[in-house]
């Protein structure tokens, strides 16, 4: 090793406090990356397996109008794919499913709330083990012939058998299709950690028909179509890279099988599942990435600093004949040190912060999707080798500016340099302007890639800005505080001085906390948006379902009218496409006095009369760019009545229609639900339904309230932690900024000391400048933070998930911000004034004769 | 003889079902078929129970015996060819139907309160089909496929004939049939697929095996099948594949056979000669070998003339002797090459495989091959041997 | 000022017998040895001697910026008695706030304060009413009256050292202590400065304390002293 990088290394040893502070801060930037990106890959493999457990390997899906299809179908397609004709003749697989939902009996401890249910997933054995890997082979412990040759025989899952207590052998009494029925559980299928909640049977084809009352239907076809149809290599990496980043594949349409059957894409179909996870992702992702930005600042702010510190000795090198490139080299050698130590530990952390975000991060999808549980952490080198790069290129990085400032000393022996404090650069202002611009410029007409970027630009912008910002800002109290004795001024004056080592954490510490009001708005106007849709959804106190196959509906309106119910709202519901969309349609019609909202929030305001026309929700409204007064596209089979509005939808990416019932004369096979307004206890209402359609699943809609929104609020914890995380990488960046500049001032506060200033003075200069930087800060975080909800609520949410939210503030978000604020910027003082506090005068004096 | 044993400790268990369903070895990973499958034991107990049981000779009476007999438990449509292209290079193809009921007919309704029609998929049984194709210029290709009789996706029927699954198909061009038959296997699953088109047309009435159809399979009564057989049937087609269509010609043997219990312990595997002799005669011969390394008396023979006349044969009338092995890489020992003499029929030559892999590593793992005898009397056909697959497959019963 | 006037008056200060040990890589060194001085009001005494004899170690001690492992140090102004070592912290600082000046070689002034308000600070610190208008005219009558406004960053060294004289004296100390103050400057801007000291020192009855290496220097004040020549 050369002696000049020697030199550069001894240096890093000397500087244990700054290295250390710049090093944790790259560490905990890194771990949170790493952490976040594990959990995101961890949850996104619990995602795959939960949805492959159940959906098995295929791609897409055929569905008929409505939600079975004849099974003749099936027959036809499969010999046409063995023939190698027709739309699917690239398959690699073709299988049957009949899929539905049979009742458990209630558990003797049960929680109120819907009674416990069963997916059956009925499929052909002999077909399916290719691919489904749940399904078993035959000659596999004789689970496929029994299948086959016993009647009501199912492979029960495991923990579902574990919980209800039932062994292999044993019958299982379930209601299906309003019967009772006793299966027959030959085996169990292990549920693996990925399943959980509801439980599942697989069944033979001819168990679940004449179980679920589907002999002669299926609920759908699976194909599995070869990798190509699946999107992009390229996409998928992005995809990995940055999680969540891609919702949804670009604009996949049904295909049109002919007699109104259509392949669909598996994942588009599923993208209920898929788009508040995504979403959830994006969140993680975006704010991993925030954590490690501001780690980065710190690498900056310490490089740049040391840098500035030391321009007397790169002086002196110049004239000994050192060249510019080896001192830029010397301090990238130095930046790389900090980086791949940072980075290390970083790893190292993000493994142990990982563990804990799991936790809340399971808790937060299992509440979602019941059969979704994050067990442990994916074994995926993506999320390690993303976090090193970003690490280590990122350090060297915004270390450049540094190692030019150094190679840019000018030779010879500087006769003075008191160090390290000097103006913002007003540089920054012109390109922080720029980049405000180009976000701006990038929010109309990109995607929501385009307005995250838009955010990161405006962030970045204010970030650079907030040198100057800040400097405005004090200047403006130093003028305020003119007349005030000369050591308040001194105070203010130093806190403006000191920007050049405080500007950058100050301006972390104001992107931290501008990413924290920013999500709390838009969390706070996402739950309210959601609250109030739930509320209208869930605003019948009785909700009955009956399943698709199950009779019933007649019986029900005759106990309606029997017992003369106030009001109820009646729906057919199916799925079909539109446009080439796969949509969920509801036929709709209310009886009797129904609340004037019918159970659907309007994006637009007024009343909502699906009786009056087509209502679209927004998500489907937007893709097809469909408004009030619109023609409806062609629905064969359907009249289609002109658009009439369009209404709130947060249930996930696929669309759904709200038709008046007479829309469709003969409408496809789906399920009946009923709302119902019954006025007084719902109670012997209940009952009589009950009694009148026994396959009718009945449901009590205020417990589903409170608990939507409990899981709402799960969902959310996660990203307050990791908002507290970053918090934290800025309070650390403060701190060190503060010991720096506390440092620095040493030989000035022994001098003042020595004049008869007080012990406290330096002390209380270091909070109160402390707590000024952070003042500032929070200052200019606020509005900051509001932009920032702006385009999330505005751009990000409406184009990524085609939903719109109402603008809330959170109470107290704002006080709570400068709270926040303060104590960081107060906890990062803290160490430093109590040192100073400490010091003998001499020992102050001692600094400035070794710095002189 | 195609009741097919592959090993001996799967046949005690299984007594009785479709042997081929009863599967030893490593067959490859298709469409819902693990190796080693073990329907026949599904009921539990000797699963007889509920079947009909082949115990006296059976006059046929056609159509209707070309088609299924739901009532015993297997049953397969067997036919193998052995046919030459323009260069005289050879072709072996194997087409095989199996149906394998799981329950009786009598118990294949839903279960309790099952809804009426049942299910179209409640049928109770379970069609396997087998391809394999032996050609000069690759390696020997099999191909499997199962499926339900729902939705017409499988089947037989008697008249017009038609036996498929999906689109495997051999069906009568007549208004009854069953000949001239056309075969049409186009097989995507294979690598590379290849499609067999063949025109059959039988040249001999069928001949019942056994004591007129009831083919003994040991001394235990019951344990037998009936049996009939087309031996000479003329086949002309083409096989494509790589994109180039060969036309081929020659003969073929299809085998009927339906029981509902035929073997017992201690019988182990089975070597099965079906051979069409230049001078107009067809050999039929089955050895059934015991665990203990002895021939069971139960093995037999058919000698049909050129006339069409039947001469039965007994393990006295032949002498039979392997001579070379071929190993199959994972263990098996498959004997590819006999000497062979029947003094009673002027027969005594080697029997020699046209291409030793012939191995069908399917649910069952079996050697099906093309031979030819050379010697005081020639001629071509197949040789089906079971029971020599792996190590594991060879253990005793226990 | 001669020295016969001071004789029967009580000393200004009055150390004795201290001691001021430092560690130093595990070894114990003795910088002060049982040092004893005197100091009249007014008298100008000059500490000199070789690196680390202990020079500004005794300054720091006559301070009260650090404490001397033995002896004592009494301070005897406007007819009080002030023993450092009997003051705590606060009232050390409100002594040498109220009783001392200092000028320094480096870091004399507060960066962020102009030369008029570095030289008011003092006066604020005292709680003198009329501070900045008798900042205004020492830093006047030390010919600084056109650099009134200006950051310390702009002024000369020797323009720097004159305000600190200045701060040094607008609270009438009782004594200036003094490290090094032309050490920075080149010789003429440093003999300048320094008959600028003494003047204003003399004009206002303060004593000075001066440590210097400067031959010249020590040889123009009333006493001098060596220090580590035993």
């Amino acid at each position: 090793m050369s002696l000049l990088l020697r030199a550069h290394l001894r240096y890093l040893g000397r500087e244990r406090a700054q290295v250390a502070l710049a090093v944790l801060g790259i560490a905990v930037g890194v771990a949170v990356v790493v952490a976040v990106d594990l959990v995101n890959a961890s949850s996104r493999e619990a995602m795959r397996i939960a949805s492959e457990r159940l959906g098995g390997t295929a791609t897409h899906w055929v569905t008929g109008p409505g939600d079975r299809i004849p099974e003749g179908r099936y027959a036809e397609l499969r010999r046409a794919w063995r023939a190698g004709e027709g739309h699917l003749a690239e398959a690699e697989r073709i299988v049957p499913v009949v899929e539905g939902t049979v009742i458990l009996p209630p558990e003797p401890a049960a929680a109120p709330g819907p009674p416990p249910t069963l997916t059956i997933l009925g499929v052909d054995p002999l077909a399916d083990a290719a691919v489904r890997a749940l399904t078993p082979e035959l000659g596999d412990g004789d689970g496929a012939g029994r299948l086959l040759a016993e009647p009501w025989s199912v492979l029960l899952d495991a923990q579902t058998a574990r919980r209800l207590g039932v062994e292999p052998g044993e019958r299982l009494e379930v209601t299906a299709a309003g019967r009772s029925r006793a299966l027959l559980v030959l085996d169990t299928v292990p549920a693996g950690d990925a399943v959980l909640g509801s439980g599942f049977a697989v069944a033979d084809l001819a168990t679940a028909q004449e179980l679920l009352g589907l002999v002669g239907w299926l609920s759908r076809i699976d194909v599995v179509l070869p990798e190509g149809g699946r999107g992009p290599e390229g996409l998928r990496l992005l995809e990995r890279l940055f999680p969540g980043l891609v919702v949804r594949s670009a604009q996949t349409r049904a295909r049109d099988l002919g007699a109104g059957l259509r392949l669909v894409d598996r994942a588009e179909r599923e993208t209920d599942l898929r788009a508040l996870s995504a979403s959830f992702q994006l969140n993680l992702a975006a704010l991993g990435l925030l954590a490690l930005a501001v780690g980065l600042f710190l690498i900056h702010g310490t490089l740049t600093y040391s840098v500035r510190r030391r321009l007397r000795d790169f002086g002196r090198l110049r004239a000994l004949g050192v060249t510019p490139a080896e001192l830029r080299g010397g301090i990238l050698a130095e930046a790389a040190v900090l980086a791949l130590a940072g980075t290390a530990l970083g790893l190292v952390g993000g493994r142990v912060l990982a563990g804990g975000l799991l936790e809340l991060v399971s808790a937060t999808l299992e509440g979602l999707y019941e059969r979704v549980a994050v067990g442990a952490l994916a074994p995926d080198p993506v999320p390690w080798l993303k976090g090193a790069a970003v690490g280590v290129v990122g350090s060297l990085a915004v270390a450049w500016p540094a190692a030019r400032a150094a190679a840019a000393a000018p030779p010879g022996l500087l006769q003075r340099a008191e160090a390290g404090e000097g103006s913002p650069r007003r540089r920054a202002a012109a390109v922080a302007g720029l980049l405000a611009l180009a976000g701006v410029a990038l929010l109309p007409g990109t995607g929501y890639g385009g307005a995250l970027l838009a955010i990161g630009a405006v962030l970045l912008a204010a970030a650079l800005l907030t040198g100057p910002a800040v400097a405005g800002l004090l200047g403006a109290v130093a003028r305020a505080t003119g007349s005030l004795p000369l050591g308040t001024r001194l105070v203010v004056r130093e806190a403006v001085r000191g920007l050049g080592r405080s500007g950058v954490a100050v301006a972390a510490l104001v992107v931290a906390v501008a990413t924290a009001v920013g999500m709390g708005i838009m969390v706070e106007s996402f739950r309210g948006s959601v609250e109030r849709w739930l509320t209208a959804r869930l605003e019948a106190p009785l909700y009955l379902r009956l399943p698709v196959g199950a009779e019933g509906a007649d019986a029900v309106r005759a106990v309606l009218e029997e017992r003369s119910v106030a009001g109820w709202i009646e729906r057919r519901s199916f799925d079909d496409t539109l446009d080439g969309r796969p949509v969920r349609v509801s036929l709709f019609r209310a009886h009797g006095t129904v609340p004037e909202d019918r159970g659907l929030v309007p994006v637009e305001g007024g009343a909502v009369d699906p009786e009056a026309g087509a209502w679209l929700s927004e998500p489907l409204a937007r893709a097809l760019d469909l408004g009030a007064g619109d023609a409806l596209p062609l629905l064969p089979g359907a009249r289609s009545p002109p658009v009439a509005g369009r209404y709130r939808e947060y249930g996930g990416g696929r669309g759904s229609l709200v038709l008046p019932l007479d829309a469709w004369p003969d409408p496809p096979p789906g399920m009946a639900s009923f709302e119902l307004f019954p006025e007084g206890d719902p109670e012997p209402l209940a009952r009589a339904l009950r009694a009148a359609a026994p396959a009718a699943e009945l449901r009590r809609n205020e417990e589903l309230l409170a608990l939507s929104l409990s899981i709402f609020d799960r969902t959310f914890r996660v990203t307050g932690v990791l908002q507290t995380l970053a918090g934290v990488v800025a309070a650390v960046g403060l701190f060190g900024a503060l010991s720096a500049l506390a440092l620095d001032r040493r030989a000035r506060f022994g001098m003042l000391r020595t004049l008869g200033v007080g012990r406290a003075a330096p002390a209380r200069q270091a909070l109160a400048e402390a707590g000024l930087l952070a003042l500032a800060a929070a200052v200019l975080a606020l509005p900051l933070g509001v932009a920032v909800a702006w385009i999330l609520v505005e751009f990000v949410n409406v184009r990524a998930f085609g939903w719109s939210l109402d603008f809330a503030f959170p109470p107290g978000l704002f006080a709570q911000a400068v709270l926040v604020a303060l104590a960081a910027g107060l906890g990062a003082a803290a160490v430093p004034a109590w040192r100073l506090w400490r010091a003998r005068p001499a020992e102050l004096l001692a600094d400035a004769r070794a710095l002189a | 003889m195609p009741v097919r044993w592959p090993d001996a400790r799967r046949l005690r268990r299984v007594a009785g079902a479709v042997a081929v369903l009863v599967a030893v070895g490593a067959g490859a990973a298709q469409e819902g078929v693990r190796p080693g499958l073990d329907v026949g034991t599904v009921l539990g107990g000797d699963g007889e129970g509920g079947f009909e049981r082949a115990v006296a000779p059976r006059d046929f009476v056609f159509p209707e015996d070309h088609g299924p007999h739901p009532s015993f438990r297997s049953e397969w449509w067997y036919l193998t060819a052995h046919l030459r292209d323009d260069a005289g290079r050879p072709f072996g193809v194997q087409f095989t139907l199996f149906r394998q009921a799981l329950v009786p007919p009598a118990q294949r309704a839903g279960g309790e309160g099952a809804p009426e029609p049942a299910s179209a998929w409640r049928t109770g049984q379970v069609w396997m089909a087998h391809v394999a194709l032996g050609a000069p210029e690759s390696g020997h290709q099999a191909a499997q496929r199962f499926s339900r009789g729902a939705l017409g996706l499988a089947g037989v029927q008697a008249a017009p004939f038609a036996a498929w699954l999906e689109d495997w198909r051999l069906a009568t061009t007549a208004e009854v049939g069953p000949f001239p038959l056309e075969l049409e296997l186009a097989v995507d699953e294979a690598e590379p697929p290849f499609t067999v088109r063949l025109r059959l047309e039988a040249e001999k009435a069928p001949v019942p095996q056994g004591e007129n159809g009831l083919s003994r399979k040991s001394a235990r009564e019951g344990n037998a099948s009936h049996y009939y057989s087309y031996t000479r049937i003329a086949a002309s087609g083409e096989i494509v594949r790589d994109g180039a269509s060969r036309p081929v010609s020659g003969l073929a043997w299809l085998d009927r056979e339906w029981s509902t219990s035929a073997l017992d312990p201690g019988q182990e595997g089975w070597d099965w000669f079906a051979l069409h002799l230049d001078d107009g005669r067809d050999l039929m011969l089955y050895r059934i070998r015991r665990g203990d390394g002895s021939v069971d008396p139960a093995s037999a023979g058919t000698l049909v003339g050129a006339d069409g006349s039947v001469r039965p044969l007994g393990p006295a009338d032949w002498s039979l002797e392997p001579e070379r092995y071929w190993n199959d890489g994972a263990g098996g020992r498959w004997p590819v090459a006999w000497r062979l003499a029947i003094p009673a029929a002027g027969v005594d030559g080697r029997v020699t495989a046209v291409r030793d892999d012939a191995l069908n590593r399917l649910a069952v793992r079996y050697w099906e091959g093309m031979v030819c005898l050379e010697g005081t009397a020639s001629g071509c056909g197949f040789l089906e041997l079971t029971g020599y697959g792996d190590a594991a497959g060879r253990v005793s019963p226990d | 000022m001669s020295a016969g006037e001071a004789t029967g008056a009580q000393p200004l200060l009055r150390a004795r017998g201290l001691v001021r040990r430092f560690r130093q890589g595990g070894a114990e060194i003795d910088v002060l040895r049982g040092l004893d001085l005197e100091l009249r009001p007014g008298e100008r005494l000059a500490l000199t001697g070789r690196s680390g004899s202990g020079k500004s170690t005794l300054l720091n001690l006559l301070a009260g910026l650090d404490a001397p492992d033995a002896g004592e140090i009494r301070w005897h102004v406007d007819g009080r008695d002030f023993v450092l070592g009997e003051l705590d912290e606060d009232g050390r600082t409100r002594f040498r706030r109220r009783h001392l000046g200092f000028v320094f070689q480096f870091f004399n002034l507060v960066p962020t304060l102009t030369a008029l308000e570095n030289v008011a600070f003092l006066a604020e610190l005292n709680g003198l009413p009329d501070g900045e208008a008798r900042a205004r005219e020492l830093l006047v009558r030390l010919g600084l009256e056109h650099r009134l406004e200006a950051w310390p960053a702009t002024l000369s060294g020797g323009e720097q050292q004159r305000v600190a004289i200045a701060r040094a004296l607008v609270h009438r100390p009782a004594v200036i202590l003094a490290d090094e103050p032309t050490g920075n400057l080149d010789r003429a801007t440093g003999d300048a400065v320094f008959a600028a000291l003494l003047e204003a020192a003399a004009e206002r009855g303060a004593a000075l304390v001066l440590v210097t290496h400067d031959p010249v220097l020590a040889e123009a004040v009333d006493r001098r002293v060596e220090l580590g020549r035993s």
